[in-house]
């Protein structure tokens, strides 16, 4: 299940929806409105990882609980 | 009429009291949820932010946003369609999918049922002591039913003495769903990225 969130498009200021994993994943996003694709910068990607990791890490625990 | 009873009367549920048994499992899932949002910030706190001493620094991130673009409109010649990339930064909080850790709904369920035993002394006989209590069915804005049923069976005996059943059927559903961010992270995030977003600087006047 795609857990959906919105980023507001920097182009025409509408919302693009995204998928966190898939983010990080290197895919991209297209704006619903003006077709621009959103993706993050291969740089980003270490940092945004660790923080995903620990947030699933924190799932686990509290599913084991 | 004079009964002495060795144990609390049959409202009660091994010892514990029907305003506790409500108790309990609300103020167990309201330290869950406390728990679980203090997690969240040390969560948040330790990936989301650089601590540099003094106070915490929101971690940005760089994302990529390609478009394409028309060139050469006006120049005669054939229009080329490019593909533009702008990178812009983003705060690493905006895309943390927090509202997903959070107990939505809680249903608790009681069925009582009266199986245990205790004595009780008696000083005259008292026949009068079938009492049954069923059908009790509260339910409020939190989603909380309760459905109790007490049900108790004197049976006196040659010494005079009394045995009442009580035990209790208890179930607890916690269901964890998706639920909105609060207002002021909501707040906060917004503040990010309108203070991330480029400004055009007004030209020097020579």
């Amino acid at each position: 299940m795609i857990n959906e969130q919105k980023i507001p498009c920097p182009i025409c200021q509408g919302q693009i929806p995204f998928d966190p994993m898939s983010l990080l994943q290197g895919v991209g996003f297209a704006c619903p409105t003006c077709a621009a694709v959103v993706s993050i910068a291969p740089e980003s990607i270490d940092i945004s990882k660790s923080a995903m990791n620990a947030y699933r890490e924190l799932k686990l625990t509290n599913a084991k609980k | 009429m004079n009964k002495k009873k060795s144990k609390t009367n049959q409202y009660d549920f091994s010892g514990m009291s029907i305003d506790e048994l409500i108790a309990k499992p609300l103020t167990a899932i309201v330290d869950a949820q406390g728990k679980m949002a203090a997690e969240q910030v040390k969560l948040l706190l330790q990936n989301c932010f650089f601590f540099n001493g003094e106070f915490y620094e929101p971690k940005v991130i760089k994302m990529s946003i390609t478009r394409a673009v028309i060139e050469d409109l006006n120049s005669g010649t054939q229009p080329v369609l490019e593909q533009i990339v702008t990178y812009f930064d983003l705060p690493l909080i905006s895309i943390f999918p927090l509202n997903s850790l959070g107990i939505d709904a809680v249903n608790i369920h009681f069925e009582l049922e009266v199986t245990a035993q205790y004595q009780k002394e008696t000083d005259s006989a008292d026949t009068n002591s079938n009492n049954d209590h069923q059908g009790f069915v509260r339910k409020n804005n939190s989603n909380i039913e309760m459905l109790g049923k007490v049900s108790t069976k004197a049976i006196i005996n040659q010494n005079e003495a009394e045995s009442i059943a009580t035990s209790a059927a208890y179930s607890v559903d916690v269901v964890a769903g998706p639920l909105p961010l609060p207002p002021g992270l909501l707040s906060i995030i917004d503040v990010y990225t309108k203070a991330i977003e480029p400004t055009v600087m007004p030209e020097i006047e020579k």
